[in-house]
Protein backbone atom coordinates (compact mmCIF):
# COMPACT_ATOMS: atom_id res chain seq x y z
CA UNK A 1 0.00 0.00 0.00
CA UNK A 2 1.15 3.26 -0.66
CA UNK A 3 2.89 5.44 2.17
CA UNK A 4 0.50 8.39 1.18
CA UNK A 5 -2.54 6.28 1.97
CA UNK A 6 -1.49 5.76 5.69
CA UNK A 7 -2.36 7.87 8.15
CA UNK A 8 0.28 11.12 9.29
CA UNK A 9 0.74 9.63 12.32
CA UNK A 10 2.16 6.38 10.57
CA UNK A 11 3.92 8.34 8.48
CA UNK A 12 5.09 10.13 11.28
CA UNK A 13 6.57 6.80 12.92
CA UNK A 14 7.99 5.20 9.40
CA UNK A 15 10.03 8.48 9.02
CA UNK A 16 11.38 7.88 12.97
CA UNK A 17 12.35 4.57 12.06
CA UNK A 18 13.88 4.98 9.11
CA UNK A 19 11.48 3.20 7.14
CA UNK A 20 11.06 5.93 4.77
CA UNK A 21 12.16 9.50 4.58
CA UNK A 22 10.50 12.41 3.76
CA UNK A 23 12.12 13.02 0.19
CA UNK A 24 10.42 9.47 -0.73
CA UNK A 25 6.99 10.49 0.53
CA UNK A 26 7.13 13.88 -1.32
CA UNK A 27 8.24 12.07 -4.88
CA UNK A 28 5.77 9.31 -4.24
CA UNK A 29 2.55 12.22 -3.78
CA UNK A 30 4.41 14.28 -6.87
CA UNK A 31 4.41 10.81 -8.95
CA UNK A 32 0.29 10.50 -7.47
CA UNK A 33 -0.43 13.92 -8.12
CA UNK A 34 0.55 13.93 -11.84
CA UNK A 35 -0.84 9.85 -12.34
CA UNK A 36 -4.18 10.54 -11.03
CA UNK A 37 -4.77 14.57 -10.34
CA UNK A 38 -5.59 14.65 -14.37
CA UNK A 39 -9.11 12.90 -13.40
CA UNK A 40 -9.39 14.85 -10.08
CA UNK A 41 -8.66 18.63 -10.24
CA UNK A 42 -7.44 18.96 -6.65
CA UNK A 43 -4.54 20.88 -7.63
CA UNK A 44 -4.64 24.31 -9.22
CA UNK A 45 -0.71 24.50 -8.55
CA UNK A 46 2.49 22.43 -7.95
CA UNK A 47 5.21 23.50 -6.10
CA UNK A 48 7.75 20.60 -6.76
CA UNK A 49 10.84 22.41 -6.59
CA UNK A 50 10.55 23.60 -2.84
CA UNK A 51 8.72 20.51 -1.90
CA UNK A 52 12.07 18.61 -2.66
CA UNK A 53 14.08 20.86 -1.11
CA UNK A 54 11.70 21.07 2.40
CA UNK A 55 12.06 17.66 1.87
CA UNK A 56 15.44 17.32 2.58
CA UNK A 57 15.54 19.84 4.92
CA UNK A 58 13.32 17.64 7.51
CA UNK A 59 15.10 14.40 6.32
CA UNK A 60 17.64 16.65 7.80
CA UNK A 61 16.05 17.30 10.75
CA UNK A 62 14.65 14.22 11.51
CA UNK A 63 18.08 12.84 11.57
CA UNK A 64 19.13 15.42 14.14
CA UNK A 65 16.30 15.49 16.31
CA UNK A 66 14.79 11.66 16.43
CA UNK A 67 11.32 11.75 18.12
CA UNK A 68 11.66 15.44 19.45
CA UNK A 69 11.28 16.71 15.77
CA UNK A 70 7.62 17.79 15.41
CA UNK A 71 4.94 15.11 14.51
CA UNK A 72 4.08 16.39 10.96
CA UNK A 73 7.88 16.96 10.09
CA UNK A 74 8.35 15.41 6.43
CA UNK A 75 4.46 15.12 5.59
CA UNK A 76 3.29 16.60 2.64
CA UNK A 77 0.77 18.49 2.66
CA UNK A 78 -1.81 20.65 0.36
CA UNK A 79 -3.07 24.11 0.64
CA UNK A 80 -6.47 25.78 0.21
CA UNK A 81 -5.91 28.72 -2.50
CA UNK A 82 -6.98 31.17 -0.31
CA UNK A 83 -3.83 30.72 2.44
CA UNK A 84 -0.89 33.12 1.49
CA UNK A 85 2.42 31.84 1.07
CA UNK A 86 4.74 33.67 0.21
CA UNK A 87 6.60 34.03 -3.50
CA UNK A 88 3.67 31.45 -4.56
CA UNK A 89 0.90 32.78 -6.71
CA UNK A 90 -2.51 32.88 -4.58
CA UNK A 91 -5.49 33.46 -6.41
CA UNK A 92 -8.53 32.24 -3.76
CA UNK A 93 -9.87 30.64 -7.06
CA UNK A 94 -10.22 33.68 -8.50
CA UNK A 95 -9.34 35.84 -11.43
CA UNK A 96 -9.37 38.87 -9.96
CA UNK A 97 -6.27 37.85 -8.22
CA UNK A 98 -4.40 35.87 -10.88
CA UNK A 99 -0.97 36.97 -10.43
CA UNK A 100 -0.77 37.98 -7.23
CA UNK A 101 2.09 36.48 -5.47
CA UNK A 102 1.75 37.19 -1.26
CA UNK A 103 4.75 38.54 0.10
CA UNK A 104 3.45 37.01 3.31
CA UNK A 105 3.10 33.51 4.47
CA UNK A 106 -0.45 33.02 6.50
CA UNK A 107 0.23 32.24 10.22
CA UNK A 108 -1.28 28.74 9.84
CA UNK A 109 1.03 27.72 6.97
CA UNK A 110 3.79 29.50 8.34
CA UNK A 111 3.44 27.35 11.48
CA UNK A 112 2.94 24.12 9.85
CA UNK A 113 5.72 24.35 7.50
CA UNK A 114 8.23 25.71 10.38
CA UNK A 115 7.54 22.25 12.31
CA UNK A 116 8.90 20.69 8.76
CA UNK A 117 5.42 19.81 6.83
CA UNK A 118 5.83 19.69 3.08
CA UNK A 119 3.84 21.82 1.44
CA UNK A 120 3.46 20.63 -2.37
CA UNK A 121 0.76 22.55 -3.83
CA UNK A 122 -2.32 24.55 -3.72
CA UNK A 123 -6.02 23.18 -3.64
CA UNK A 124 -8.40 23.90 -5.81
CA UNK A 125 -11.33 25.78 -4.11
CA UNK A 126 -14.68 27.98 -4.85
CA UNK A 127 -14.10 31.19 -5.53
CA UNK A 128 -13.32 33.28 -2.58
CA UNK A 129 -14.69 30.67 -0.78
CA UNK A 130 -18.04 30.45 -1.99
CA UNK A 131 -19.64 27.36 -2.18
CA UNK A 132 -20.62 23.97 -1.62
CA UNK A 133 -19.51 22.15 -4.82
CA UNK A 134 -16.08 23.92 -6.07
CA UNK A 135 -17.94 24.26 -8.88
CA UNK A 136 -17.37 28.25 -9.00
CA UNK A 137 -13.60 28.29 -9.17
CA UNK A 138 -12.26 30.31 -12.21
CA UNK A 139 -9.71 27.52 -13.07
CA UNK A 140 -11.16 24.19 -13.22
CA UNK A 141 -13.90 22.26 -10.92
CA UNK A 142 -12.74 19.51 -8.93
CA UNK A 143 -14.04 15.77 -8.84
CA UNK A 144 -14.95 13.70 -5.73
CA UNK A 145 -12.68 10.53 -6.06
CA UNK A 146 -15.31 8.00 -4.74
CA UNK A 147 -17.33 8.74 -7.83
CA UNK A 148 -15.59 11.10 -10.64
CA UNK A 149 -19.49 12.54 -11.67
CA UNK A 150 -20.13 13.44 -8.36
CA UNK A 151 -18.76 17.37 -6.54
CA UNK A 152 -16.15 17.07 -3.95
CA UNK A 153 -18.37 19.32 -1.76
CA UNK A 154 -16.90 22.73 -1.28
CA UNK A 155 -15.67 25.47 -0.87
CA UNK A 156 -12.64 23.14 0.36
CA UNK A 157 -12.92 20.58 -2.49
CA UNK A 158 -9.70 20.44 -3.18
CA UNK A 159 -8.04 20.30 -0.17
CA UNK A 160 -10.87 17.02 0.62
CA UNK A 161 -10.31 15.44 -2.35
CA UNK A 162 -6.82 15.53 -2.81
CA UNK A 163 -6.63 13.47 0.95
CA UNK A 164 -8.83 11.35 0.06
CA UNK A 165 -7.33 10.54 -3.17
CA UNK A 166 -4.10 10.07 -1.16
CA UNK A 167 -2.28 12.60 -2.97
CA UNK A 168 -1.04 14.47 0.70
CA UNK A 169 -1.55 13.23 3.65
CA UNK A 170 -3.08 15.95 5.35
CA UNK A 171 -4.36 19.47 4.29
CA UNK A 172 -5.45 22.78 5.52
CA UNK A 173 -9.28 24.29 4.33
CA UNK A 174 -11.37 27.22 5.78
CA UNK A 175 -14.41 26.97 7.13
CA UNK A 176 -17.17 30.14 6.97
CA UNK A 177 -20.12 27.90 6.71
CA UNK A 178 -19.24 24.67 6.71
CA UNK A 179 -16.36 24.80 3.84
CA UNK A 180 -14.59 22.27 5.74
CA UNK A 181 -16.81 19.72 7.50
CA UNK A 182 -19.05 19.31 4.35
CA UNK A 183 -16.17 18.57 1.67
CA UNK A 184 -14.86 16.11 4.20
CA UNK A 185 -17.97 14.28 4.68
CA UNK A 186 -18.79 13.85 0.74
CA UNK A 187 -15.13 12.82 0.25
CA UNK A 188 -14.93 10.49 2.95
CA UNK A 189 -12.35 12.30 5.19
CA UNK A 190 -11.84 13.85 8.60
CA UNK A 191 -12.61 17.88 8.59
CA UNK A 192 -12.27 19.88 11.58
CA UNK A 193 -13.54 23.29 11.94
CA UNK A 194 -11.87 24.66 15.30
CA UNK A 195 -13.27 27.30 17.40
CA UNK A 196 -13.03 30.53 16.09
CA UNK A 197 -10.34 32.33 17.35
CA UNK A 198 -8.60 29.60 18.01
CA UNK A 199 -6.07 29.42 15.24
CA UNK A 200 -4.93 32.59 13.29
CA UNK A 201 -6.77 34.35 10.50
CA UNK A 202 -3.79 36.48 9.48
CA UNK A 203 -2.86 35.30 6.14
CA UNK A 204 -6.49 34.01 4.89
CA UNK A 205 -7.70 35.78 1.78
CA UNK A 206 -10.84 36.84 3.73
CA UNK A 207 -14.88 35.69 3.09
CA UNK A 208 -16.53 36.55 5.89
CA UNK A 209 -14.32 37.97 8.94
CA UNK A 210 -16.64 36.83 11.86
CA UNK A 211 -16.99 33.42 10.49
CA UNK A 212 -13.69 32.42 8.67
CA UNK A 213 -11.67 29.77 10.51
CA UNK A 214 -8.66 27.54 9.03
CA UNK A 215 -8.31 23.65 9.97
CA UNK A 216 -7.46 20.55 9.00
CA UNK A 217 -9.03 17.63 6.79
CA UNK A 218 -6.79 14.24 7.03
CA UNK A 219 -7.67 10.97 6.83
CA UNK A 220 -8.16 9.92 10.52
CA UNK A 221 -8.71 11.98 14.05
CA UNK A 222 -5.57 11.53 15.15
CA UNK A 223 -4.09 12.92 12.20
CA UNK A 224 -6.95 16.24 13.01
CA UNK A 225 -5.90 16.37 16.25
CA UNK A 226 -1.66 16.40 15.15
CA UNK A 227 -2.04 19.38 12.88
CA UNK A 228 -4.86 21.30 14.84
CA UNK A 229 -2.06 21.37 17.73
CA UNK A 230 0.44 22.03 15.41
CA UNK A 231 -1.61 25.52 14.08
CA UNK A 232 -3.57 26.77 17.09
CA UNK A 233 -2.83 29.34 19.29
CA UNK A 234 -2.36 33.16 19.96
CA UNK A 235 -1.25 35.01 16.82
CA UNK A 236 -0.41 38.85 17.52
CA UNK A 237 -0.84 40.12 13.55
CA UNK A 238 -4.94 38.46 14.40
CA UNK A 239 -6.82 40.65 16.66
CA UNK A 240 -9.53 38.19 17.08
CA UNK A 241 -7.18 35.24 17.84
CA UNK A 242 -7.92 34.08 21.20
CA UNK A 243 -4.78 34.29 23.70
CA UNK A 244 -6.44 31.50 25.88
CA UNK A 245 -3.91 28.56 26.40
CA UNK A 246 -4.44 25.68 23.75
CA UNK A 247 -5.98 22.34 25.16
CA UNK A 248 -3.77 19.35 24.17
CA UNK A 249 -6.09 17.11 22.13
CA UNK A 250 -3.70 14.18 21.65
CA UNK A 251 -3.53 13.55 25.59
CA UNK A 252 -7.50 13.26 25.52
CA UNK A 253 -8.25 11.29 22.28
CA UNK A 254 -7.93 7.90 23.78
CA UNK A 255 -10.52 8.95 26.94
CA UNK A 256 -13.77 7.67 25.24
CA UNK A 257 -17.13 8.60 25.80
CA UNK A 258 -18.26 6.67 28.60
CA UNK A 259 -20.76 8.32 30.71
CA UNK A 260 -20.63 11.62 28.42
CA UNK A 261 -24.14 13.36 27.28
CA UNK A 262 -24.42 13.68 23.40
CA UNK A 263 -27.66 15.66 21.84
CA UNK A 264 -29.05 14.98 19.07
CA UNK A 265 -31.12 18.38 18.09
CA UNK A 266 -34.41 17.17 16.82
CA UNK A 267 -34.43 19.84 14.02
CA UNK A 268 -31.41 18.42 12.70
CA UNK A 269 -33.20 14.74 11.53
CA UNK A 270 -36.82 15.71 11.39
CA UNK A 271 -35.92 17.39 8.06
CA UNK A 272 -35.61 16.45 4.22
CA UNK A 273 -32.17 13.51 4.72
CA UNK A 274 -31.33 11.30 2.41
CA UNK A 275 -32.53 7.90 3.69
CA UNK A 276 -28.63 6.49 3.31
CA UNK A 277 -27.53 9.93 5.78
CA UNK A 278 -30.67 9.16 8.03
CA UNK A 279 -29.60 5.27 8.54
CA UNK A 280 -25.88 5.84 9.06
CA UNK A 281 -26.03 8.66 11.38
CA UNK A 282 -28.38 6.35 13.67
CA UNK A 283 -25.89 4.25 13.56
CA UNK A 284 -23.28 5.46 14.67
CA UNK A 285 -25.22 7.60 17.36
CA UNK A 286 -26.12 3.72 18.41
CA UNK A 287 -22.43 2.96 18.13
CA UNK A 288 -21.91 5.98 20.46
CA UNK A 289 -24.18 5.06 22.72
CA UNK A 290 -22.66 1.35 22.78
CA UNK A 291 -19.44 3.04 23.92
CA UNK A 292 -21.62 4.05 27.26
CA UNK A 293 -22.50 7.65 25.98
CA UNK A 294 -26.11 8.84 26.75
CA UNK A 295 -27.61 9.90 23.79
CA UNK A 296 -30.88 12.72 24.13
CA UNK A 297 -33.00 14.06 21.83
CA UNK A 298 -32.37 18.36 22.31
CA UNK A 299 -34.26 21.49 20.88
CA UNK A 300 -32.08 24.40 18.87
CA UNK A 301 -35.04 25.76 17.93
CA UNK A 302 -33.47 28.54 16.07
CA UNK A 303 -32.12 26.64 13.66
CA UNK A 304 -34.56 27.29 11.55
CA UNK A 305 -33.46 31.01 10.87
CA UNK A 306 -29.61 30.02 10.94
CA UNK A 307 -28.83 29.57 7.23
CA UNK A 308 -31.21 32.78 6.50
CA UNK A 309 -29.22 34.71 8.65
CA UNK A 310 -25.81 33.12 7.60
CA UNK A 311 -26.75 34.00 3.68
CA UNK A 312 -27.21 37.79 5.17
CA UNK A 313 -23.90 38.06 7.34
CA UNK A 314 -21.91 36.17 5.25
CA UNK A 315 -22.44 38.48 1.57
CA UNK A 316 -22.63 41.36 3.85
CA UNK A 317 -19.11 40.89 5.26
CA UNK A 318 -17.88 39.35 1.89
CA UNK A 319 -19.15 42.34 -0.06
CA UNK A 320 -16.97 44.53 2.65
CA UNK A 321 -14.07 42.64 2.24
CA UNK A 322 -14.14 42.34 -1.44
CA UNK A 323 -14.08 45.97 -1.93
CA UNK A 324 -10.31 46.26 -1.82
CA UNK A 325 -10.24 43.97 -5.36
CA UNK A 326 -9.61 46.31 -8.01
CA UNK A 327 -8.21 44.29 -10.48
CA UNK A 328 -6.02 46.37 -11.59
CA UNK A 329 -2.83 45.33 -10.21
CA UNK A 330 -3.18 42.14 -10.66
CA UNK A 331 -5.79 40.18 -12.43
CA UNK A 332 -7.72 41.16 -15.81
CA UNK A 333 -6.91 44.91 -15.99
CA UNK A 334 -9.69 47.47 -17.10
CA UNK A 335 -7.17 48.21 -20.30
CA UNK A 336 -10.61 50.26 -21.91
CA UNK A 337 -12.08 51.97 -19.59
CA UNK A 338 -12.66 56.01 -20.03
CA UNK A 339 -12.87 56.66 -16.40
CA UNK A 340 -11.56 55.01 -12.82
CA UNK A 341 -15.11 54.24 -12.04
CA UNK A 342 -15.47 52.07 -15.19
CA UNK A 343 -12.15 50.77 -14.37
CA UNK A 344 -13.15 49.53 -11.25
CA UNK A 345 -16.37 48.64 -12.82
CA UNK A 346 -14.86 46.35 -15.78
CA UNK A 347 -11.95 44.95 -14.54
CA UNK A 348 -14.65 43.55 -11.18
CA UNK A 349 -17.13 42.37 -13.59
CA UNK A 350 -14.24 40.53 -15.70
CA UNK A 351 -12.51 39.53 -12.33
CA UNK A 352 -14.94 38.04 -10.31
CA UNK A 353 -17.60 34.58 -10.92
CA UNK A 354 -21.16 34.70 -10.77
CA UNK A 355 -22.11 33.30 -7.47
CA UNK A 356 -19.04 36.10 -6.25
CA UNK A 357 -21.11 39.16 -7.89
CA UNK A 358 -24.43 37.16 -7.04
CA UNK A 359 -23.17 37.12 -3.23
CA UNK A 360 -21.39 40.39 -3.37
CA UNK A 361 -24.70 42.25 -4.86
CA UNK A 362 -26.95 40.78 -1.75
CA UNK A 363 -24.06 42.07 0.71
CA UNK A 364 -24.23 45.25 -0.63
CA UNK A 365 -28.19 45.02 -1.34
CA UNK A 366 -28.48 43.93 3.05
CA UNK A 367 -26.28 46.77 4.23
CA UNK A 368 -27.49 49.65 1.96
CA UNK A 369 -29.71 52.17 3.45
CA UNK A 370 -33.13 51.64 4.15
CA UNK A 371 -32.35 47.90 3.97
CA UNK A 372 -29.67 47.56 7.09
CA UNK A 373 -32.31 46.79 10.33
CA UNK A 374 -34.72 44.25 8.14
CA UNK A 375 -31.69 42.22 6.92
CA UNK A 376 -28.09 42.83 8.33
CA UNK A 377 -29.36 43.71 11.81
CA UNK A 378 -32.32 41.67 12.52
CA UNK A 379 -29.92 38.69 11.05
CA UNK A 380 -27.34 39.61 13.54
CA UNK A 381 -29.69 39.58 16.20
CA UNK A 382 -31.20 35.82 14.86
CA UNK A 383 -27.06 35.32 15.38
CA UNK A 384 -27.39 35.83 18.80
CA UNK A 385 -30.92 33.89 19.40
CA UNK A 386 -28.85 31.15 17.36
CA UNK A 387 -26.07 31.17 20.11
CA UNK A 388 -28.20 31.09 23.11
CA UNK A 389 -29.82 28.32 21.92
CA UNK A 390 -26.03 26.17 21.43
CA UNK A 391 -25.26 27.76 25.18
CA UNK A 392 -28.82 26.63 27.07
CA UNK A 393 -28.09 22.77 25.26
CA UNK A 394 -24.47 22.87 26.38
CA UNK A 395 -25.17 23.64 30.11
CA UNK A 396 -26.64 19.97 30.29
CA UNK A 397 -25.03 18.09 27.05
CA UNK A 398 -21.02 17.19 26.57
CA UNK A 399 -21.66 16.98 22.51
CA UNK A 400 -23.87 17.83 20.27
CA UNK A 401 -24.56 15.23 17.30
CA UNK A 402 -25.93 15.82 13.82
CA UNK A 403 -25.00 14.43 10.27
CA UNK A 404 -22.54 16.73 8.12
CA UNK A 405 -24.98 17.17 5.10
CA UNK A 406 -28.63 16.18 3.96
CA UNK A 407 -27.24 14.32 1.19
CA UNK A 408 -23.71 12.66 0.21
CA UNK A 409 -21.96 14.24 -2.85
CA UNK A 410 -24.97 14.94 -5.73
CA UNK A 411 -23.84 14.82 -9.55
CA UNK A 412 -21.82 17.96 -11.07
CA UNK A 413 -24.08 20.69 -12.32
CA UNK A 414 -27.23 19.80 -11.03
CA UNK A 415 -27.14 22.78 -8.36
CA UNK A 416 -25.53 25.32 -10.07
CA UNK A 417 -28.38 27.13 -11.72
CA UNK A 418 -29.86 27.02 -8.16
CA UNK A 419 -28.81 29.23 -5.73
CA UNK A 420 -30.70 27.99 -3.08
CA UNK A 421 -30.51 24.44 -3.70
CA UNK A 422 -26.77 24.88 -3.55
CA UNK A 423 -27.00 27.26 0.04
CA UNK A 424 -29.07 24.34 1.46
CA UNK A 425 -26.10 21.84 1.22
CA UNK A 426 -24.82 23.71 4.18
CA UNK A 427 -28.14 23.89 6.07
CA UNK A 428 -26.42 21.65 8.91
CA UNK A 429 -23.43 22.93 9.15
CA UNK A 430 -24.04 26.54 9.37
CA UNK A 431 -25.41 26.92 12.73
CA UNK A 432 -22.26 25.88 14.55
CA UNK A 433 -20.76 28.61 12.35
CA UNK A 434 -22.90 31.37 13.72
CA UNK A 435 -22.25 30.21 17.10
CA UNK A 436 -18.44 29.85 16.86
CA UNK A 437 -18.43 26.63 18.12
CA UNK A 438 -15.98 23.66 17.14
CA UNK A 439 -17.66 20.97 15.23
CA UNK A 440 -15.53 17.92 13.04
CA UNK A 441 -17.02 15.46 10.42
CA UNK A 442 -15.54 12.37 10.07
CA UNK A 443 -16.72 9.28 7.59
CA UNK A 444 -19.56 7.34 9.12
CA UNK A 445 -20.86 4.96 6.58
CA UNK A 446 -21.58 4.94 2.90
CA UNK A 447 -25.05 5.99 1.07
CA UNK A 448 -24.89 4.22 -1.89
CA UNK A 449 -21.36 3.77 -2.29
CA UNK A 450 -20.64 7.71 -1.05
CA UNK A 451 -19.28 8.70 1.96
CA UNK A 452 -21.86 9.90 4.98
CA UNK A 453 -20.40 12.53 7.48
CA UNK A 454 -21.35 12.05 11.38
CA UNK A 455 -20.70 16.02 12.78
CA UNK A 456 -19.91 16.36 16.29
CA UNK A 457 -19.54 20.19 18.17
CA UNK A 458 -18.82 21.14 21.51
CA UNK A 459 -18.61 24.50 23.26
CA UNK A 460 -16.17 27.37 22.25
CA UNK A 461 -12.82 26.64 23.19
CA UNK A 462 -13.31 22.35 23.96
CA UNK A 463 -11.80 21.54 20.99
CA UNK A 464 -9.84 18.48 22.40
CA UNK A 465 -13.16 17.23 23.59
CA UNK A 466 -14.80 17.64 20.49
CA UNK A 467 -11.61 15.28 18.88
CA UNK A 468 -12.29 13.07 21.71
CA UNK A 469 -16.02 11.83 20.47
CA UNK A 470 -15.11 12.01 17.21
CA UNK A 471 -11.96 9.47 18.23
CA UNK A 472 -13.63 7.01 20.40
CA UNK A 473 -16.29 6.91 17.20
CA UNK A 474 -13.55 6.09 14.74
CA UNK A 475 -12.16 3.43 16.79
CA UNK A 476 -15.50 1.68 17.13
CA UNK A 477 -16.23 2.03 13.45
CA UNK A 478 -12.74 2.11 12.14
CA UNK A 479 -10.94 4.41 9.41
CA UNK A 480 -12.90 4.46 6.35
CA UNK A 481 -11.34 3.02 3.25
CA UNK A 482 -9.82 4.86 0.25
CA UNK A 483 -11.58 5.15 -2.74
CA UNK A 484 -11.13 2.63 -5.66
CA UNK A 485 -9.48 5.19 -7.50
CA UNK A 486 -6.78 6.02 -5.10
CA UNK A 487 -5.80 2.16 -4.70
CA UNK A 488 -5.02 2.17 -8.12
CA UNK A 489 -1.08 1.48 -8.86
CA UNK A 490 1.04 4.32 -9.95
CA UNK A 491 4.38 4.55 -11.81
CA UNK B 1 -39.77 39.99 -2.41
CA UNK B 2 -39.81 41.49 -5.92
CA UNK B 3 -36.69 43.63 -6.84
CA UNK B 4 -36.45 45.57 -10.19
CA UNK B 5 -33.58 46.16 -12.82
CA UNK B 6 -33.75 49.60 -10.83
CA UNK B 7 -32.84 48.46 -7.56
CA UNK B 8 -30.13 45.61 -8.94
CA UNK B 9 -28.50 48.39 -10.79
CA UNK B 10 -28.16 50.85 -8.45
CA UNK B 11 -26.77 48.28 -6.14
CA UNK B 12 -24.35 46.88 -8.81
CA UNK B 13 -23.24 50.22 -9.25
CA UNK B 14 -22.54 51.09 -5.36
CA UNK B 15 -20.35 47.70 -5.63
CA UNK B 16 -18.89 49.05 -8.68
CA UNK B 17 -19.97 45.39 -10.44
CA UNK B 18 -20.48 47.03 -13.67
CA UNK B 19 -23.53 44.61 -14.10
CA UNK B 20 -24.58 44.71 -18.35
CA UNK B 21 -27.75 45.23 -19.34
CA UNK B 22 -28.55 41.54 -20.57
CA UNK B 23 -27.32 40.67 -17.24
CA UNK B 24 -29.74 42.62 -15.11
CA UNK B 25 -32.90 41.10 -15.12
CA UNK B 26 -31.20 37.44 -14.82
CA UNK B 27 -30.16 39.08 -11.45
CA UNK B 28 -33.32 40.52 -10.55
CA UNK B 29 -34.76 37.21 -10.68
CA UNK B 30 -32.23 35.62 -8.22
CA UNK B 31 -32.02 38.12 -6.11
CA UNK B 32 -35.44 38.05 -5.51
CA UNK B 33 -35.83 34.31 -4.72
CA UNK B 34 -32.99 34.30 -2.43
CA UNK B 35 -34.40 37.38 -0.81
CA UNK B 36 -37.71 35.23 0.06
CA UNK B 37 -35.96 33.05 1.03
CA UNK B 38 -34.10 34.56 4.10
CA UNK B 39 -37.32 36.51 4.19
CA UNK B 40 -38.51 34.27 7.18
CA UNK B 41 -35.71 36.20 9.56
CA UNK B 42 -38.97 38.55 10.16
CA UNK B 43 -40.43 36.13 11.92
CA UNK B 44 -38.27 35.29 14.54
CA UNK B 45 -38.89 37.10 18.16
CA UNK B 46 -35.86 39.23 18.76
CA UNK B 47 -36.92 41.61 21.01
CA UNK B 48 -34.74 43.24 23.17
CA UNK B 49 -31.56 41.00 21.82
CA UNK B 50 -28.30 42.60 21.07
CA UNK B 51 -26.74 41.98 17.42
CA UNK B 52 -23.96 39.03 17.57
CA UNK B 53 -21.56 41.37 15.93
CA UNK B 54 -18.23 38.62 16.84
CA UNK B 55 -18.06 35.21 18.62
CA UNK B 56 -14.68 33.91 20.62
CA UNK B 57 -13.13 35.87 23.24
CA UNK B 58 -14.59 39.66 23.68
CA UNK B 59 -12.69 42.66 23.82
CA UNK B 60 -9.55 43.45 20.61
CA UNK B 61 -6.59 42.80 22.59
CA UNK B 62 -4.12 45.71 21.61
CA UNK B 63 -0.42 45.84 21.53
CA UNK B 64 2.10 47.93 22.93
CA UNK B 65 1.91 51.25 20.95
CA UNK B 66 5.70 50.99 19.74
CA UNK B 67 6.93 51.17 16.31
CA UNK B 68 8.07 47.38 15.32
CA UNK B 69 9.76 46.28 11.89
CA UNK B 70 7.08 45.97 9.20
CA UNK B 71 6.96 44.46 5.99
CA UNK B 72 10.10 45.85 3.67
CA UNK B 73 9.13 47.75 0.80
CA UNK B 74 11.23 45.27 -1.62
CA UNK B 75 9.20 42.30 -0.39
CA UNK B 76 5.91 44.31 -0.83
CA UNK B 77 7.06 45.23 -4.12
CA UNK B 78 7.97 41.96 -5.11
CA UNK B 79 4.70 40.74 -6.56
CA UNK B 80 4.59 43.54 -8.43
CA UNK B 81 4.18 43.48 -12.46
CA UNK B 82 5.27 46.97 -12.86
CA UNK B 83 7.55 49.49 -10.54
CA UNK B 84 8.37 53.53 -10.39
CA UNK B 85 10.36 54.04 -7.70
CA UNK B 86 8.51 52.59 -4.31
CA UNK B 87 4.96 52.88 -6.10
CA UNK B 88 3.29 49.99 -7.80
CA UNK B 89 2.79 50.77 -11.38
CA UNK B 90 -0.13 49.91 -13.86
CA UNK B 91 -1.50 50.86 -16.98
CA UNK B 92 -2.73 54.25 -17.30
CA UNK B 93 -6.70 54.85 -17.28
CA UNK B 94 -7.83 56.70 -20.71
Amino acid sequence: MSWLLRSLADQARGLRRGEVTSARLVEEALARIAALDPRIGAFVRITATQARAAAEAADRRLAAEGDGAPPVCGIPVGLKDVLCVEGVETCAGSRILQGFVPPYTATAVARLTAAGAVAVGTCNCDEFAMGSSTENSAYQITRNPHQLGRVPGGSSGGSAAAVAAGLVTASLGTDTGGSIRQPAALCGVVGFKPTYGRVSRFGVIAFASSLDQVGPLTRTVEDAALVYSTIAGHDPLDATSSRRPVDDPIAELALGVEGMRLGVPAEYVDGDLDPGVRREFEAACGRLAALGARIETVSLPSTRFALAAYYVIAPAEASSNLARMDGLRFGPGAPTAPSLRAAYEQARHAGFGPEVRRRIMLGTYALSSGYYDAYYRRAQQVRTLVAQDFGRVFERIDAILAPTSPTPAFPLGSRTEDPLAMYQSDVLTVPFSLAGVPAVSLPAGLSEGLPVGLQIATPAFQDARCLRVAAAFERAAGVAAPPALAREPVG
Amino acid sequence: MPIDGGTVRHVSGLARLGLEDAEVDRAAEQLAVILDAVDHLQAADIRGLDPTLRVGDPGTPCRADQVEPSLPVERALAGASGREANLLRVAAIQ
